[in-house]
């Protein structure tokens, strides 16, 4: 028994592992043979003049063009090229900014109003911009859109020079231009299809667009140029503005608008569109067709109140696709960062907002989703609601488009992620990329290397065409998800936990800080560092044990020595004083992070922050996650710049100082910087406290010794101290020749494989059918919507006025088996009119794809006693319906019986045709031959009778021949001389005739 | 041939002629970029931009810093900057002061954008960004230039031989064709037919600034091996460029030749030497060369000098960043330094060229000194 048991044992095992080895090579099998790093083993990155394109691209010198504004007129004839497709991503927004001021400040004594103010001066409310009353002057200031007589008692603080009118001043006529401007023809016709049009900052181009559609859809302003110019006339007459000879004039002052325009791209026929419009409104436009360079002289250039502008097209970039963001209302619709008209200057007049909600501003609510001072999601998003209703009243802006970039890439180019907001520019890119058969990719740029390209990780990445490159040399901690713009873990995973807004949690007592004073890291609490708002738990074990591109181990010295060092340079006094731009811009977030504590391969991130998405939370602890290069070289940067002081991190410093500008990959400064390390300038002594915590020191000198070596062998082989931790190694770098190399790290540490980041492209959200019967007046109304997409999808609505775009009521589709229903309860029906149409907007969006999709349908409302003589009705045409498809498959039954039949007789005819018809061909063949052999022994006899008629006429020509024989001899004699003569005069001839074309020649050329 | 006193006096004099012009010329373009408020203009934006990228920068979502705090760090920002740039001072301050500095090229590129032309990172000085662009001028254009000489000095007086010759007619409706078309335009078509279409030319050309610098190393350092590979890649390079420029300035040069020349063949003197049976190569040499040899010398020496200038756009098509694209980047950017630092360079070169002339005149032409 017990040797049975054994064999059973054994056979049991032998079994086992038959079973679980082909489980275990499973596993172990792909991840060995598994080809880590990039799709293709070098990449070449070269500067592509933007004309040069569609034949580098055709030619296949590149095999893509990563500069995504190309003209729309190229684009377009790129994409009908075989060979050769456009991604297109919305990268850009183009607008119409207004110059608001008013012409003429005046200060009221004591307090006044709006009303008060008009009724003093005489003159309609709408000519007041702006009345605020200054408590500290006890006057009220008075801001007006034409100049007025002033009254007696009354300050004039301000009058304009040359102009005594500001139709833009006029709210009401900002509102009304936003009808004057065709934006879907533009769309169409200037942009040839690579833009989107949009009403205000945020639209379909958007994730955040489709939190705030209630709204916007209000304003979807449609071109209505008839009612754009009622409503002006209108508002122009009652201020007192006058049309003579079709042009409008303020007080016998011709009213004049100065456009500045930009010529670089479409902007300029979008320009010169508006124009017009402004003309056909009576407005006397003087256009000024500018570059960059002088047209931001002008408008950012001078104040808003010297009217050397009233209009200036506007054209910015867009980043990365971003699901809540608040910085488009902060940025064109508030006076946060500067861009309303004012531009923030101290010296220049600033544009004060006229409209309130709630007595609050625009500005108000923008800083308060801006800057997180809410509880909820629901008060962000109120907020934001708020602030973009208020920003599109007051219409500072007339928006146009989300211009698309357009990236030019050959066919056969796969692997590609097409990022809803970057683009191809997007890093996923450079990591999937690759063309069967090849090895490498070929990449154009508008420039590699720039004056300003400067690759330092203190301050320098502040250009597209280092970051681009760049990003394929390193990993990020977090990065924005493609097609959702959500922040997801790349090289880290990440858990978050939250206090709440209000709330705080315990920092660990063995969570650190770096004591800038002690220079070294302690524990957070000796510096008073308690409780935070949140954590996040980020898994670095993809980071740690893997390697640099110069082939050292990233260690716990390289995250948190690198981070005490920035912590250093903006928290030490001195320090402080050196690089004040890199203080500026950094200590903000440093001043949240609390203490960070590494446990085991994690790393705890403590902070003041909070978000309603805990993603957004863990984005936000990255300021406490440095990860981008070696420890080393952030020491090498910190020596040049703050101790040897030859070096400036920052461009500001550069220019003040006379110092070069830190790159680590051009080759001086690169030189220079190995020296410090080869000359001992740089000692680890000096360092070694950065890199030590109270648990010990995470770097002996023998590894960093082994470093330094390793940063120099680098040096030496590619020229360039640029080490990071990325799929591709920089090993070439040319600024003359305006090229770089990138080869593939292909080291077995490096976690990922070629296709781990490639996303391919975003399939949107289709709405493919909308099922939408009579609305009944009174009852409930049902619309089901049919919506296809991957990911969870939400499909919104939005019932409206057709023309006064008025809401009547908006939500969210319910999720059901027959799809969404839109359900319009008694309450939202009784409000509509009978036989009317109704709009209805959808917006369909996913989880996976945030950028919405839109559809606008119809509805006509009946009253609801008629929805059951209707429904009769349709039930009897439902019934009608059926009988005709009866009567109509009977027809057709019928008519392919008559079509066999026919065929049958038809056969049978060409049949019989046929026969007939060969019978008549071979009767005729045979009476043609008979008549050809009668008419040959005829013709026969007749050659006879011309054969001896022939030899007779020969005959006499021998006879003939022989005499003229004898005269030609004579007659030849004579003849030569002659032809002798007439060669001569031929030769003649043709000179005469060469001399005169050659006068007609030389007559011609003179002219 | 020796000088008199008297040639030299005139020499003497016609050279600190010329070094006044210099000095007026300096002068004048920094009054122009200086009174005329063209710098301050665009200063002022660029400071203004910046500020406002700063601003955007200290006021990001999340966490906000003091609203006061925010404006004091603005403020401040724009007073260094102000400061930097110079803007603190009157014009003639900022403008006029650099005048004795820019005679020996001693100051900085203001722009990183002008630096950036020649791929060089700021702090730069002028001189040295003119040493990097200066001979990619040279190699493009101005050797386009010495080619069209070369052939169009002696081709022209043969052509006047001919005049109303069917190559004379050739000639005059090539020189007709080449100034109707702009270069760039040639250049254009150049680039796309043998670069992209045949591909016997690069598309790129942009190897050529670092095969310029290289072979200023080699040279330097002696290093014949080097100097060989870079001279031949240098030829590869340039020979599309060199050759459309040349082929867009042969007809104007040809012309002016041929022009000057035959003036003068149709003169009783050189008709007398026929007449005398001296051969055509004697009096070619001896009564019409000789004649021609001011007027020609002034058209080719004078068309070197204004050939360091560079052609911006043709410069641009080949990506060939040389003296013009320099021009035109100083002047967007409102780089005073380079601008002054441009025009003194070109002037003096141009001056440089007359003075070389004065003397050959006074040499060649007896008249010239009285």
């Amino acid at each position: 028994m017990e040797d049975m048991s054994s064999r059973l044992k054994a056979l049991a095992i032998a079994l086992a592992t038959l079973l679980v080895l082909p489980l275990i090579l499973a596993q172990a099998t792909p991840a060995l043979a598994q080809v880590k790093g990039p799709a293709v083993d070098r990449v070449e990155w070269f500067r592509v003049n933007i004309p040069d394109v569609p034949a580098a691209i055709t030619a296949g010198k590149i095999d893509l063009y990563i500069f995504g504004r190309l003209p729309a007129a190229m684009a377009e004839g790129l994409a009908a090229t075989p060979g050769i497709r456009i991604v297109t991503a919305p990268a850009g927004l183009t607008d119409i900014v207004l110059n608001p001021a008013p012409v003429q400040i005046l200060k009221f004594p004591g307090r006044e109003s709006r009303e008060t103010v008009a009724l003093k001066l005489g003159v309609n409310p709408m000519l007041i911009r702006y009345v605020k009353y200054i408590e500290a002057e006890r006057k009220t200031e008075v801001e007006l859109c034409g100049v007025v007589d002033v009254p007696t008692g009354v300050e004039e603080v301000f009058r304009a020079e040359k102009v005594n009118f500001n139709p833009f001043c006029i709210r009401e006529i900002r509102f009304e231009l936003q009808y004057a401007f065709d934006r879907e023809r533009i769309a169409r016709e200037v942009y040839r299809g690579f833009a989107l049009v949009k009403y205000t900052f945020y639209g379909p181009d958007d994730p955040t667009y489709v939190e705030l559609v209630e709204v916007i859809a209000r304003y979807a302003f449609e071109y209505n140029f008839e009612r754009a110019k009622r409503n002006i006339e209108d508002i122009m007459k009652a201020v007192g503005a006058d049309l003579i000879g079709g042009k409008w004039h303020y007080r016998g002052q011709r009213v004049d608008i100065i456009g500045i325009i930009r010529v670089e791209d479409e902007r300029l026929e979008l320009g010169r569109s508006f124009a017009l419009e402004l003309v056909k409104l009576g407005f006397h436009v003087i256009p000024s067709e500018l570059t960059f360079g002088p047209a931001i002289g002008i408008v950012y250039g001078t104040n808003p109140i010297d009217f050397q502008w009233h209009f200036y097209t506007e054209g910015w970039g867009k980043g990365a696709l971003d699901r809540y963001d608040p910085g488009n209302l902060a940025q064109f619709g508030a006076d946060i960062i500067g861009y309303l008209p004012g531009w923030g200057e101290p010296e220049y007049w600033n544009y004060r907002h006229e409209l309130t909600i709630d007595g609050r501003n625009a500005s108000d609510y923008a800083r308060d989703a801006y800057y997180m001072k809410v509880k909820s999601k629901e008060e962000w998003l109120e907020a934001l609601r708020k602030g973009t209703d208020l920003a599109i009243r007051e219409s500072i802006r007339i928006w146009g488009f989300a211009t698309l970039d357009k990236w030019p890439v050959r066919a056969e180019v796969q692997g590609l992620t097409v990022d809803l907001g970057a683009g191809l520019r997007s890093p996923f890119n450079c990591r999937g990329w690759f063309i069967p058969g090849r090895t490498d990719i070929k990449v154009g740029h508008l420039w590699v290397w720039t004056a300003t390209t400067v690759w330092n990780t203190f301050r320098g990445f502040r250009d597209v065409y280092s970051v681009d490159p760049a990003r394929c040399t390193y990993d990020f901690v977090v990065w924005r998800h493609p097609f959702t713009g959500m922040p997801i873990p790349f090289r880290a995973k990440f858990t978050v936990e939250t206090a709440g807004p209000d709330g705080k949690l315990k920092v660990p007592d063995d969570a650190l800080w770096f004591d800038v004073k002690r220079k070294t890291w302690v524990y957070a609490r000796e510096l008073g560092r308690t409780e935070a708002t949140s954590k996040v738990v980020f898994d670095m074990s993809l980071f740690l044990g893997a390697k640099w591109h110069h082939g050292q181990t990233i260690t716990w010295a390289d995250l948190l020595g690198t981070l005490a060092l920035y912590l250093d340079a903006v928290y030490d006094p001195e320090k402080a004083k050196i690089e004040r731009a890199f203080v500026a811009v950094n200590k903000e977030g440093f001043d949240t992070v609390v203490a960070v504590r590494p446990v085991g391969n994690n790393l705890e991130v403590y902070i003041n922050f909070w978000h309603f998405e805990p993603a957004y939370i863990a984005d936000w602890a990255t300021w406490a996650t440095s990860t981008t290069i070696p420890f080393e070289l952030v020491v090498a940067q910190t020596y040049a710049g703050y101790i040897a002081k030859e070096f400036a991190l920052d461009l500001a410093r550069a220019r003040a100082e006379n110092l070069p500008w830190l790159s680590l990959v051009m080759k001086a400064h690169a030189e220079k910087v190995a020296g410090y390390f080869r000359d001992g300038r740089i000692k680890f002594d000096d360092f070694k406290s950065y890199v030590t915590t109270p648990a010990g020191a995470l770097m002996t000198p023998a590894e960093w010794d082994a470093r330094v070596r390793a940063l120099l062998s680098w040096f030496d082989r590619t020229g360039n101290l640029w080490v990071s931790n990325g799929p591709y190694m920089l090993t070439y770098y040319s600024p003359e020749e305006q090229k770089l190399i990138l080869e593939a790290f292909r080291d077995p540490t490096y976690p990922f494989g070629p296709r781990d980041w490639v996303f391919g492209e975003a399939k949107p959200v289709a709405i493919t059918e909308v099922i939408a019967p009579m609305i009944p007046i009174g009852g409930v109304g049902k619309i089901v919507v049919k919506a296809e997409g991957p990911g969870v999808i939400t499909v919104k609505y939005v019932v409206r006025d057709p023309v006064t775009k008025a809401v009547i009521t908006s939500g969210v589709a319910k999720s059901t088996a027959e799809g969404f229903v839109v359900e319009l309860p008694e309450t939202i029906t009784s409000l509509l009119n009978p036989f009317t149409v109704y709009e209805v907007l959808l917006i369909a969006y996913s989880t996976e794809i945030t950028l919405p999709t839109e559809k606008i349908v119809r509805i006509t409302t009946v009253p609801a006693g008629l929805v059951a003589e209707i429904g009769g009705v349709a039930a009897a045409v439902e019934e009608l319906g059926r009988n005709l498809a009866e009567v109509q498959a009977d027809l057709l039954r019928r008519m392919e019986e008559l079509r066999g039949s026919l065929s049958a007789e038809l056969a049978s005819s060409i049949k019989a045709l046929s026969d007939a018809l060969t019978e008549s061909i071979s009767a005729i063949g045979k009476a043609t031959s008979d008549a050809i052999a009668r008419l040959g022994s005829s013709v026969e006899g007749g050659f006879k009778r011309t054969d001896d008629r022939i030899s007779a006429v020969e005959d006499r020509i021998t006879g003939v021949e022989r005499k003229l024989s004898t005269d030609i001899q004579t007659v030849g004699q004579t003849a030569e001389a002659a032809q002798s003569n007439a060669r001569l005069a031929l030769i003649v001839s043709v000179i005469n005739l060469l001399v005169l074309l050659g006068v007609a020649a030389m007559i011609f050329t003179r002219r | 041939m020796p000088l008199d006193r008297r040639s030299l006096r005139v020499i003497g004099f016609r050279a600190i002629t010329l070094s006044i012009t210099l000095i007026l010329v300096l002068v004048m373009t920094a009054i122009i970029v200086g009174a005329t408020g063209y710098d301050r203009v665009i200063l002022s934006a660029i400071i203004r931009e910046e500020v406002r990228q700063y601003r955007e920068q200290l006021t990001r979502p999340g966490s906000e810093l003091p609203r006061e705090e925010v404006e004091r760090l603005v403020a401040e920002y724009r007073e260094y900057l102000i400061r930097t740039y110079g803007l603190d001072k009157p014009w003639y301050q900022r403008s006029l002061s650099l005048i004795p500095k820019v005679i020996v090229l001693d100051l900085h590129v203001s722009q990183p954008e002008v630096a950036g032309v020649v791929g060089l990172s700021p702090p730069v000085k002028v001189g040295d960004v003119i040493a990097v662009a200066l001979p990619r001028t040279i190699v493009m254009i101005t050797v386009a230039y010495i080619i069209s000489a070369l052939i169009a000095i002696p081709l022209g007086p043969f052509i006047a031989y001919r005049r109303g010759s069917t190559l004379d007619k050739g000639v005059i409706t090539y020189a007709a064709i080449t100034n109707a078309f702009p270069t760039w335009w040639i250049a254009m078509l150049a680039v796309a037919l043998a670069g992209f279409y045949l591909g016997i030319a690069p598309t790129s050309y942009r190897p050529i600034a670092k095969l310029i610098s290289d072979f200023t190393s080699n040279l330097l350092s002696l290093d014949v091996i080097g100097l060989t590979v870079t001279f031949k890649d240098i030829l590869y390079y340039s020979y599309l460029p060199i050759l459309v420029v040349t082929f867009a300035t042969l007809g104007g040069w040809l012309y002016s030749a041929r022009a000057v020349a035959i003036r003068v063949v149709s003169e009783d003197y050189v008709i007398a030497a026929r007449a005398r049976g001296l051969s055509e190569g004697r009096v070619v040499r001896r009564y019409v060369m000789r004649v021609i040899a001011g007027p020609i010398l002034t058209f080719v020496i004078l068309g070197l000098a204004g050939s360091i200038g560079g052609y911006i756009i043709t410069e641009t098509v080949f990506d060939w960043p040389g003296m013009g694209l320099l021009y035109y980047t100083s002047i967007a950017t409102g780089d005073s330094p380079m601008v002054l630092a441009l025009v003194y360079v070109t002037t003096l070169v141009y001056i440089a060229a007359r003075f070389i002339l004065e003397v050959l005149y006074v040499i060649l032409d007896p008249r010239v000194k009285l």
